[in-house]
Formats: structure tokens, C-alpha cells, sequence
């Protein structure tokens, strides 16, 4: 298929064959049934009449990306809805379609169209895919029992069913036992996915296969060019005190620095060299930024070998950051291995996480809710963010009530580093809280800087040791300033849930690599096609887009400009945030860790009802800011930008379907969570509003009408 | 709760007065032992109705008000020997989860007044002196918000009486069940005589009447005091039979639930003072369910645990943990959920629900209560909240006086208990998890929850419909509703959308979806609170919004004059936004 079609065309999800059968009194009437516990002595041709026949013409063949091959297939699968357990339950029946790239799963009707808004839908990989990066684990139900398969290995039997569990906690059961050739075909599923989710070498994932030409991605500064660099020192008052240093071109200092970075004028590139050899992974003194004050924040490893020679260089390094000094003072040393997690901290805690987020069944949910709390509080996750925010918190007031400069001290200089820089960096320059302001932060701090995404993620097999979501941590952490902070952020939870999500696809350069050496190498020299995460229009449509922004900080620009406009000063914003790291202020996400259970979330409402009616309220605020513009300028009006907020969008599709309802997960998982919240349909139709509800009782929707007259009186005054 | 309103003018260190209120006593050079900031220096007023501290060390100078009816233990601290900085002094011991310390200089001889004045209008009726609602003498104008609910009224809305059901005035003179209201809704079917039979047979008098009929399918919530089945077994015709009416009034379902709010055991145990529950024997037709929420003892004991763990600081090593070991938020979410299960029979399997516990004025309410919540909007309006307050807690004999302890230096008094709290605690869990479906804000359950203790209102005074018309509260007091009402623009959540709620709400019951309102249980706390409380940005969102509406408004209006008369005006070139 032509790639290009691909990308066009939106595949939606279909809703219609989706059944439910749990605790549905109903099922009689629906007329196709299936019942959790069929005998296994039942013949086959019995079982199967239960089920809807879906022949092979009514399900469409799996879209393929360029360089995707399918490799194995298999009939009339049942897919368990979740938390229907792994003993059985109820589902919906389909072809199952393993490719190098995903873990695909189809229905009859697949590609139906729909006209309104069903949740988010990547252009890259369907709601009812699973692109292989994204497996964690593989178990093998037999039984009624899970057995976890090792990667790498085979199956030589006929398999049940089998178990996936996803890194974004997602949980997904296919049961063969309605397979007309069940031992091969389930062999031949099984084994693929062992074989291809988790490959031995860096070359065998697909992102080394994808065939595409990819339009060099230009709207955001990658860092990769000295200039990018010397454009981010304008931002400081005293540009002369630093300047870019490129003797690590070819990497011939660091193996994991970038190419150019930023280091105090005063320290010659002979000084670098000669000074970088006693540093853990030669990774020397690097400036992250200066605040207006003049005061700067760096970052470094430690010394291989705490030599007395090895020491001197060091402070021979630190005079040099002291030079940068309005007043000439000693920078603080912040070593943050004594104040934060490390990476083998964060993947056990991750993993408790994991367990608490990832119930099997109902039952297990409800025993876990018994003793949530203190699991919670046992998996340290919460603790760990807390720690991450106040070492943040700390440098800070280090900078801004102390005016000392800070040096950030980690082993290694690629984990904690990045997100006590990120974090400080987030809290005192409102330019970073933009999402492009936020993606340069990320793309210079972490993905130049040479954190190691490709280990942490762990795409390969045998690579636990080195694995840790300490990219999850950061952004949970930014989670929990964009609560504290509602209207401070451009950007969304849901973009940054989606951003954690595009690390599990494994297509994008950004996340593929750990260090801009070995970026260069695949791109370069072997000429791997990939692309960049931030060019979010390849995974994305409008509407989906439109959920990054917040409609709060659009709103106060919009309040900024009407205050400037009228005259009327507004104290300008305090530039930095005074961010809480008491454990009653931190929070668990639940957007991003509890969208895929179904019973946790609310049908109807939830943080998604709210976003969605400050949409409305900054919507039609900007709307009649433009309505007085016409009102009240002789001059022909200039629209303003588009606030390319969600119903901005939304409108455009009218109210002709009463469109789906949403939970809490929204924009995640709608359609499943409503199917199996154990509620029947009418109550869901009942008590959940549909999204298209929120445009049509807009209190502008006469104002919308008399616009037209309007205008035509404007003209007329003009006459 | 900061209001000066109708504050004559008063000497710098003496504090704002309502009209009514009388300073009774100023002590200065008090130091207030802050848990967060530290000591501070000051002078510590009492007035008949609040105590007043404003420090003289600190610029702006901190202010410390708050109603004396919310006070619950004075005791002095230290004595004439005590050595040391601040060890001398009172330390007050409040119901709203706080602590207030006081030290006192021994050579000024302040604290004996301070404590005698504390103690007398902190405990108004150990003195045997009126509560400060009779000498109150504000008048916010307007409505008095005695009007904001009347009975038949509110039967009215809901459709009632019909066919099915009638409205008694048998409880006029409160003789049937004194604490009950005076209008009664039962089935069109029973005669008075039957209910008088009925009554014999059911706790208090308490006997099952009608709360909430659903629009459309005439499934009704009836509320009621537990059976006096006692150990014997007891039966009474007249009551199944009467339940059977309750049945029978319901065309859609012939089944009936009866929702026991207690655990089984406890139930059960009540069968040996001479209570009980229904045997499914005795009421064909009728299944019972035990919904297991604890007594007013196990929750008084949760929420001492509670402010333990809450105040004055936090253990952030241990806060979830520490949580959870109160069991506050267990009991919130069994509470919940038992109204959820109420709700849920009534609206998806149009089944009628009998609501019951012992007496029938604390968990029963709780539940009754809730249940109209999800299932009628009305009642997630402002206005309708007061109503159902009015309703299933005051009129149906919550005993507001005794579970607060109104004026009552007895505060290891057993009968108290946080039940309204817990209501109210619930109703904000219900509002969180559906930010756009209530038409009030968090503010405004607060300020009800204050003023539950702060006996400046005539509304939560005593424990029943007959003793307020007895001491004549609504004629000698002023209705807290008509003080909220007046700053109704306050307390408006401005995420609130009408459109979008028109019909059941149905809360998650998981503690995934349920946690602590620090906006009440850690307020007091200064590191607790938001910088920026979402609610302030969305507020101001809507104001900026309101105020463009206006300005297009107006300026459509000027076209428009305009257009018709005829006249051209030059157009204006610019205009200012803000005025």
C-alpha cells in the first residue's frame, strides 16, 4: 500500500462488534452469546455457534507501514475484554496478525468511519495494535494459570490462550481456542512474538527496517549544529562568560556528549581534554543554564578515581565556573545520588507500580483496593517523585535566594542529571513551559545530552540490568507541576501520557539510541530512515493535537493581551513556581497508569470533564475577543491565530451523531472502559454525556447566529 | 470564615463585631504558639461569639478568628512553677481538626480571665446561657433563607402526592414520632390508623415514609427506624403488610429491597435491645441487604485517628500509609457505595428501596441523602442542596446538637460523631470525581461544614423539627442558607454545565478514585494549600469570558440603536477591555 494513503487515512476503531457479556442479564437478547466457562469437553463446531462467524471477507487485511511484513496469522482469535481474567471471560473474536513491526488485532467493520471523535488515534499504530517494543512479558495461559515465556524461546505445543502485558500497563488475552488449526496456527503466533518483541541485536527491531523518505524535521533546534547552541547562550545576559565548545566533534572526547556543548569561556578545549579523563565516562563540566540573575546551572559527572591529581583538575574546572559569577563565588556541588533513586531503585518501584496498575481480573482489583494505599505508598514510586521535585525545589532556591551557581554531580551524568536540570529549568523559565519551549528542553537535556533511552527502555533481550523508566519518573514529575500549576503549562496530560507512549513504538530516533554517537552511527552510516518524535503531525491529526494544548494558559496569554490591550497593567507573572514536595501534594497519575482499567474510571467524568469545559469557556472567550475586534476596529481584521483548542476542532464535525461518551481515560481506551465498567448500555447512554453535548448548549451558539448581521452592519457603518 | 460585615467602627487592636456581638474579654501581650510559622505576639479578644488574636510583631499582622461553637476541650497549660519560654498558657481543642495554643506572660494574670471567658461562651448552654444565634442581629437584606425549603413544596416537585402516595399531616404535633417532620409522605393505601400500628412496630416511631420518587418509573427511597423484632422474633402484620403498600405503590418491579445500613453482626445484635432487622420470611417479595457501615462510635474514633495523623504536621515518609490506618477513607467509600447500590436498584431496575440502621437519623441519612444525589440534579444545585439538607438531615431528626455537641463542655460526650461531616465529605468526593455536574464549589461545603459548628445560625441548632419550633429558631435566628445565598456568586463552580448532568451520576467506589479532602482535613495547614487552586484559574477564566460577553453585548446594542435611527457615528477606533 502506498505509504503516504496510509498516513491519510484514519483507521477508526469499530464499536459495534465489540460485545459485552459480563454480568449481562441481556445476552439472550443480543443474540450472539459467550459464556466464560465453556467446558473444554464441548466440541468444537458448538463453541464456535456461540460466536458471531465472522468470515475472513469481512475483516480487512492489516495495514502495513513501509518495510512492515506480516509473518504470522491466525483465525477466528478471541480476544478477552479486560479484566475478564486470564481463566476466560468474554470477548470479541477476530484475525490475529503478527508483523515485524506489531501485534495486530482485527475485527469485522475494523475501518468504520466514524464522524465524531472516538479517542485517540495514532497514525502509526491502530488502538487494537500493539507495536512490539511495547511487550514487556509474554505468559502463556494454561489452565487457568500464567507462565511467563522467555524471550527468545519457543513453544512446541498447542497453546490456549496467551497474555500480553505491555510497558504502558496495558493488558491484552488471545485465546486460540476457537482456532479451526489451533496447535500450529497458536504455535506460530507464540513463537513470533518471542522471536520478534525481543530481538538480540540492536539491528533486528523494526525502526531499522522502516522504509520511508522522511523530510528532514526543521521546526524545532535538535542541537546537533554549534549554532543551535550559541542561539540558546543569547538567552543569557552575560554571553561573553561561555561559549560553544566543539572539540568533541567525532566524539573523540565522550563517547556520550553531543558533538557541541556549552562550557565557561575561560576553559580551553586542551583544558577539556586533558580534564575530561578523570571524569566517569569523560563526561567533563557542561553549563544547562543561566538565570536573568546571571547565576548558572551545570551539570557533570564524577571522578573515575578520587586521586589528589584527579581533584585539583576538578577544582581547577570549578575556578573556572566560579569566574562565571556576577561576584565572583564557589558554585555547590549537588551530588544528586545521595538525594534520589537510582535507576535499579526506579525499575523496582516501577515494577511494584506495575503490579498495583495492572489487575488481571475483577477480583483482583478489589483486593487489591482494600490495602491501596499503603501498596501505593510500599511501591515508593510517590516517594521517588517527591525526592526528584525537592533535590528541583532545593537547587532552586539555591539559585534564586542564594545566587550561588550549581553544579548537578551524578555518576554518570545521564539519568538524574537530566531530570533535576529539566525540573529546575521547568520551574524558574516560563519559556520552557510551552510545548515547544518543553520538546528543545528534552531534545537538549536528555536526547543530545546522551541519556540512555535505549537501554533504560529495554528493547532487547537480556538487557534487565540496565533497564529503568527514569524518563517516566521525569515526566510524572512534570505531572505533578502541571497540577500544582494548572494554567502555567501549554501542554496537557495527555500529551505527556502520549509522549510516553511514542518511547514504546520504536520508530522514533529520539528514543531509539543512547547517545548521539551511536544516533549518528545508525543514521549516518547506515543509512537508517527515522523519524523525529517531535514532528508529532506523522502520529497524529488535528483534533488528536489540539488535546496537547491547554486551554488555561491559552486563556491567560488571551487575558495577558486583553489586560496589555486595555491598558491596565497585570503584574507580570512571577517567572518561577514555587513547586510542593509534600507527599499530600503529590499524586499518582491516574491518566497515564490507570486508563486501561476499566472499573478505576469514571464514566462521565473525571480530570477529562474538566479540561473539556475550560475548552468551552477559552473557546468562546477567544471567539468574542474576535467578535470585538470586528465590532470595534474600522481596519479590515487580521484573524488572530487559531487557539487550535479540542472544540475548535470538534465543531467543525457538527452534531450530527450523538458521538461516544468518555471516562475518566479520555482520550485513551473509551470505547473498551464503557463495555465492561459493568453497567448496562442504558446506564452508560444515560449517564454519560456525549462530547458533542459540550458544544451543542455553548451559551454562544445565538451570538454564532447574529454574526453574520453583524458583520453586514459593521460594513454598512463603514459605507 | 472572615466577615466584618455591619462592623462598627472599633479601636485598632479590638476585633470586628457583628451587630449583636459583644466583646467580653482582651488580653494583650498573649503569645500564639503558630505550629507553622512559630510564636507570635499579640492580643487575644473574646467576644461572645469568636475568639480574635492579631499579632503586634509581624507585618501584615496575622489574624486568627474563629467561632468559639467549634471549640471542643479548654485546658490550661503549665502553672505558677512552670519554667521556660510559652509554657504557660491555653490550649484549645477544636472540632474542625486543629489545636490552638496560647501562652501567657504568668506576672500579667491574663489567663484566668481569658480561660473563664472561653469556657462561658465556648459552652453557652453549661452556663445556661442562650446560644450567640439569639443575640445575632445581622441583616445581610434579601431573602432570610427560612424559605428555602418548605415540604409540600418540595413533594411537589417530585410529582407527589399522586395515586400512589398522600401527604399525612398525623405528625403535626410531632405525637406519632417526635423526631420526625411534621409532613409526612406514605402509601395513598395506608390509613392513619395503619401508620399508628405501624409505628408501634418500628424504633422512635420512626416509620417507613417516602424520601424520593424517580420521574419516571415510581420507584420511591423510603426511609425508617430499624423493626423491634427483639430476640422473641417479633412480627407485626401491620408493618409487612404496610411494606407490602410500599411494593405495591411501584408498578415496574414486584420486589422491593430493604437496604440495612449496619454490618450483619451488628444487626443482629441489636436484636437484644429489642431491635432488629427484617426476617425475609415475614416480608415476602422483600430481599435484604446489609450494607456494613460502622456506628457513630467506630467513626468518631476514625476521625480522632485521623486529625492525629493530619495535625499539626505531616509524615511524608508515611502519609498514605498513615492514612489508611484511620480507615477514614474505607468507611467515605463504604458509604458511598452503599448509596451507589441504592441508587443503582432504583434507577436501573426501577426497584423501590426501604433505607434503614437502628434509628434511622444518622447512617440512613447518610445513604437517603446520597442516593438523591446521583439520581436527581436538583439536588447537585445550590439551592437543592440546602433542601436536601433541610430535608433528610434536619427535618428527619439528624441530631445535629448532640453528634456536634452545640455549646456543651462535655466532650467526651459518647453520642458525638462526625456523621454530617462524612456526608459532606462524600458529597465533595461525588463533586471531585464529577467536576461539572455540581453547581457549587468546594468552598461552599466548607463554609457550611464551619457553620455547622459556629452556632451563628439558628439552622443546625438542636435535634429535631420539634425542639427548633419549640425554641422558636426560625422566628429569634437567622438561616445559615440566607447568609451562603446572599454570596452566592462566591461558592458558583464555574466548570458547572447544567446540560451535561442532567440525569444519574455514578461515582467510582475504588480507592483509586477516592482520597483525602486536604482542602478541609489539612487546611489549616499553610504548606497544604495550592498556590494555584485550579478552581481560582477556571473562575477567572469565566469572569474574563462574562466580561467579553458584556462588552459584545453592549456594543450589538449601540449598532443596533444606531442602524435603526439612523445616525452615522463615526465607529470607535479601539476599546479598552478592562474598565
Amino acid at each position: 500500500m502506498n505509504p503516504v494513503h496510509y498516513l491519510l487515512e484514519k483507521k477508526k476503531r469499530n464499536r459495534t462488534s465489540f460485545k459485552s457479556y459480563v454480568d449481562d442479564p441481556s445476552i439472550a437478547s443480543i443474540g450472539i452469546a459467550a459464556t466464560s466457562n465453556l467446558s473444554q469437553t464441548q466440541p468444537q463446531e458448538q463453541i464456535e455457534e456461540l460466536y458471531e462467524p465472522i468470515g475472513s471477507t469481512g475483516i480487512p487485511d492489516p495495514k502495513l507501514l513501509p518495510g512492515e511484513i506480516e509473518i504470522a496469522k491466525a483465525h477466528c482469535v478471541l480476544r478477552f475484554n479486560p479484566l475478564a481474567g486470564h481463566a476466560g471471560g468474554s470477548g470479541s473474536t477476530g484475525v490475529l496478525v503478527i508483523t515485524n513491526f506489531k501485534v495486530s488485532f482485527m475485527t469485522a467493520g475494523s475501518t468504520e468511519q466514524h464522524a465524531t471523535y472516538q479517542g485517540q488515534q495514532n497514525n502509526l499504530v491502530g488502538n487494537d495494535d500493539i507495536a512490539l517494543t511495547n511487550v514487556e512479558s509474554v505468559f502463556q495461559v494454561t489452565g487457568g494459570k500464567l507462565r511467563r515465556l522467555a524471550p527468545g524461546s519457543s513453544v512446541y505445543s498447542s497453546v490456549e490462550a496467551i497474555q500480553l502485558h505491555c510497558k504502558d500497563f496495558r493488558i491484552v488475552t488471545f485465546s486460540f481456542k476457537l482456532c479451526r488449526n489451533k496447535e500450529n496456527q497458536s504455535r506460530a503466533i507464540v513463537n513470533t512474538i518471542l522471536h520478534y518483541a525481543f530481538p538480540a541485536r540492536v539491528a533486528l527491531l523494526f525502526g531499522f527496517d522502516f522504509r520511508k523518505r522522511i523530510a528532514p524535521f526543521t521546526s524545532l533546534p535538535l542541537y546537533r549544529v554549534a549554532t543551535d547552541w550559541s542561539k540558546e547562550l543569547a538567552n543569557v545576559p552575560t554571553k561573553v562568560k561561555w561559549r560553544v565548545a566543539s572539540c568533541n566533534e567525532a566524539f573523540r572526547i565522550s563517547e556520550s556528549l553531543p558533538a557541541h556543548f556549552v562550557v565557561p569561556a575561560t576553559v580551553s578545549d586542551d583544558l577539556l581534554r586533558c580534564v575530561a579523563a578523570n571524569f566517569n565516562q569523560k563526561r567533563v563540566l557542561v553549563w544547562s543554564w543561566t538565570s536573568a540573575k546571571d547565576i548558572s546551572l551545570l551539570r557533570m559527572s564524577t571522578l573515575q578515581v578520587e586521586t589528589p591529581e584527579s581533584e585539583s583538575q576538578l577544582n581547577s574546572i570549578l575556578r573556572e565556573v566560579r569566574s562565571t559569577h556576577p561576584k565572583n563565588k564557589r558554585a555547590q556541588v549537588h551530588e544528586l545520588h545521595r538525594c534520589c533513586p537510582t535507576v535499579r531503585e526506579i525499575q523496582d518501584s516501577y515494577y511494584k507500580l506495575r503490579e498495583l496498575c495492572m489487575p488481571e481480573s475483577v477480583k483482583q482489583f478489589w483486593s487489591q483496593d482494600e490495602r491501596w494505599l499503603s501498596n501505593l505508598e510500599a511501591s515508593q514510586w510517590l516517594t521517588y517523585v517527591r525526592q526528584c521535585l525537592k533535590a528541583a525545589v532545593h537547587v532552586c532556591d539555591v539559585i534564586i535566594s542564594k545566587q550561588l551557581s550549581v553544579v548537578l554531580q551524578e555518576p554518570g551524568d545521564r539519568d538524574l542529571n537530566c531530570i533535576v536540570s529539566c525540573l529546575v529549568q521547568l520551574l524558574q523559565e516560563p519559556r520552557f513551559r510551552s510545548l515547544h519551549g518543553f520538546q528543545c528542553l528534552i531534545q537538549r537535556e536528555w536526547v543530545v545530552m546522551g541519556h540512555p533511552f535505549f537501554s533504560r527502555l529495554c528493547h532487547l533481550r537480556n538487557m534487565d540490568e540496565r533497564k529503568g523508566p527514569v524518563f517516566l519518573l521525569f515526566l510524572d514529575c512534570v505531572w505533578q507541576l502541571t497540577q500544582q500549576f494548572p494554567a502555567a503549562f501549554e501542554f496537557t496530560e495527555t500529551y505527556l501520557t502520549t509522549l510516553w507512549d511514542s518511547t514504546h513504538l520504536g520508530l522514533f530516533e529520539t528514543f531509539l539510541f543512547d547517545s548521539e554517537a551511536d544516533r549518528q552511527r545508525a543514521l549516518r552510516e547506515q543509512q537508517v530512515k527515522l523519524m523525529c518524535v517531535w514532528d508529532w503531525p506523522r502520529q497524529f491529526g488535528r483534533e488528536d493535537l489540539s488535546l496537547f494544548r491547554n486551554p488555561l494558559y491559552v486563556a491567560r496569554r488571551e487575558m495577558e493581551v486583553a489586560a496589555a490591550a486595555g491598558g491596565t497593567r497585570q503584574a507580570a507573572p512571577a517567572g518561577g513556581l514555587d513547586a510542593s514536595a509534600s507527599a499530600a501534594s503529590v499524586r499518582l497519575w491516574r491518566q497515564c497508569y490507570l486508563r486501561w482499567v476499566p472499573l478505576a474510571n469514571i464514566v462521565g467524568g473525571g480530570a477529562p470533564s474538566s479540561y473539556l469545559q475550560q475548552c468551552i469557556l477559552a473557546g468562546e472567550a477567544i471567539h468574542l475577543r474576535d467578535q470585538l475586534d470586528v465590532l470595534t476596529q474600522v481596519a479590515p481584521v487580521a484573524r488572530r491565530q487559531d487557539a487550535d483548542l479540542f472544540f475548535g476542532c470538534a465543531q467543525q464535525h457538527g452534531d450530527s451523531s450523538p458521538g461516544a461518551g468518555f471516562t475518566s481515560a479520555f482520550p485513551f481506551n473509551s470505547s473498551v472502559a464503557m463495555s465492561v465498567s459493568g453497567m448496562s448500555d442504558r446506564q452508560v447512554a444515560l449517564s454519560t454525556p456525549p462530547l458533542s453535548a459540550f458544544v451543542k448548549h455553548s451559551s454562544l451558539a445565538n451570538i454564532e447566529l447574529l454574526e453574520d448581521d453583524l458583520q453586514d452592519c459593521v460594513a454598512d457603518m463603514r459605507l | 470564615m472572615p466577615d466584618d460585615e455591619g462592623a462598627p467602627a472599633r479601636r485598632s487592636d479590638e476585633p470586628p463585631l457583628l451587630v449583636g456581638e459583644t466583646l467580653q474579654g482582651l488580653a494583650r501581650d498573649v503569645t500564639y504558639l503558630c505550629p507553622y510559622t512559630g510564636p507570635t505576639r499579640g492580643t487575644l479578644a473574646v467576644t461572645n461569639y469568636k475568639l480574635y488574636f492579631r499579632s503586634v510583631d509581624r507585618e501584615p499582622p496575622f489574624v486568627l478568628d474563629t467561632p468559639l461553637g467549634v471549640v471542643s476541650r479548654i485546658e490550661k497549660v503549665g502553672g505558677s512553677t512552670s519554667r521556660g519560654e510559652n509554657s504557660y498558657g491555653i490550649e484549645i481543642f477544636c472540632k474542625d481538626v486543629r489545636n490552638l495554643r496560647f501562652a501567657h506572660k504568668q506576672e500579667n494574670h491574663s489567663r484566668r480571665t481569658v480561660f473563664e471567658k472561653l469556657h462561658v461562651y465556648s459552652f453557652p448552654l453549661s452556663h445556661r446561657l442562650p446560644f450567640f444565634a439569639f443575640a445575632n442581629e445581622e441583616d445581610g437584606g434579601g431573602e432570610s433563607g427560612w424559605d428555602v425549603y418548605d415540604p409540600v413544596a418540595e413533594y411537589r416537585r417530585q410529582g407527589l402526592p399522586n395515586e400512589s402516595w398522600r401527604l399525612s399531616r398525623i405528625n403535626e404535633r410531632y405525637e406519632v414520632a417526635d423526631t420526625y417532620p411534621s409532613v409526612l409522605c406514605v402509601p395513598a393505601a395506608a390509613s392513619d390508623d395503619d401508620l399508628r400500628q405501624v409505628a408501634h412496630f418500628r424504633s422512635r416511631g420512626r416509620v417507613p415514609v417516602v424520601s424520593w420518587i424517580h420521574p419516571e418509573s415510581h420507584a420511591t427511597i423510603t426511609r425508617c427506624a430499624q423493626p423491634l423484632v427483639g430476640v422473641g422474633f417479633r412480627r407485626s402484620k401491620d408493618d409487612e403488610r404496610y411494606v407490602q403498600m410500599i411494593l405495591d405503590a411501584n408498578a415496574q418491579s414486584h420486589k422491593l429491597y430493604i437496604m440495612d445500613a449496619r454490618p450483619n453482626v451488628n444487626a443482629v445484635a441489636n436484636k437484644a435491645k429489642g431491635g432488629g432487622y427484617e426476617s425475609e420470611d415475614a416480608y415476602q417479595n422483600a430481599e435484604l441487604v446489609f450494607l456494613d457501615i460502622h456506628n457513630i462510635h467506630v467513626m468518631r474514633e476514625s476521625l480522632r485517628k485521623l486529625k492525629e495523623v493530619c495535625f499539626p504536621s505531616i509524615d511524608d515518609g508515611r502519609w498514605l500509609s498513615n492514612v489508611e490506618a484511620t480507615h477514614w477513607l474505607e468507611h467515605i467509600r463504604c458509604i458511598i457505595a452503599g448509596a451507589l447500590k441504592i441508587a443503582d436498584k432504583v434507577e436501573s431496575n426501577k426497584t423501590s428501596v426501604v433505607v434503614h440502621c437502628s434509628d434511622g437519623w444518622d447512617r440512613t441519612a447518610q445513604l437517603t441523602a446520597l442516593a438523591m444525589i446521583m439520581l436527581d440534579p436538583y439536588y447537585r444545585t445550590m439551592r437543592g442542596f440546602e433542601v436536601l439538607v433541610e430535608k433528610e438531615w434536619l427535618s428527619f431528626g439528624h441530631k445535629f446538637a448532640q453528634r456536634v455537641g452545640h455549646g456543651d463542655d462535655r466532650h467526651s460526650d459518647p453520642d458525638r460523631s462526625p456523621v454530617f461531616l462524612q456526608f459532606v465529605d462524600c458529597v465533595w468526593q461525588i463533586a471531585r470525581q464529577f467536576p461539572n455536574a455540581f453547581e457549587f464549589a468546594e468552598s461552599f461545603l466548607v463554609d457550611v461544614l464551619d457553620h455547622v459548628h459556629s452556632c451563628r445560625f439558628g439552622t443546625f441548632l438542636y435535634n429535631s423539627e420539634q425542639q427548633r419550633a419549640k425554641e422558636g429558631v426560625r422566628e429569634k435566628t437567622h438561616s445559615l442558607w440566607g447568609h451562603l445565598n446572599r454570596r452566592r456568586d462566591d461558592y458558583v463552580n464555574p466548570l458547572y454545565a447544567t446540560h451535561l448532568h442532567q440525569h444519574v451520576i455514578y461515582p467510582v467506589c475504588s480507592m483509586r478514585q477516592i482520597e483525602l479532602w486536604t482542602g478541609y482535613y489539612v487546611r489549616w495547614n499553610p504548606r497544604m494549600r495550592p498556590q494555584e487552586p485550579v478552581h481560582l484559574r477556571s473562575r477567572e477564566l469565566m469572569a474574563f469570558k462574562q466580561q467579553l460577553q458584556r462588552r459584545v453585548e453592549e456594543l450589538q446594542r449601540e449598532l443596533h440603536t444606531r442602524n435603526t435611527v439612523g445616525v452615522q457615528t463615526p465607529p470607535r477606533v479601539a476599546s479598552p477591555v478592562h474598565t
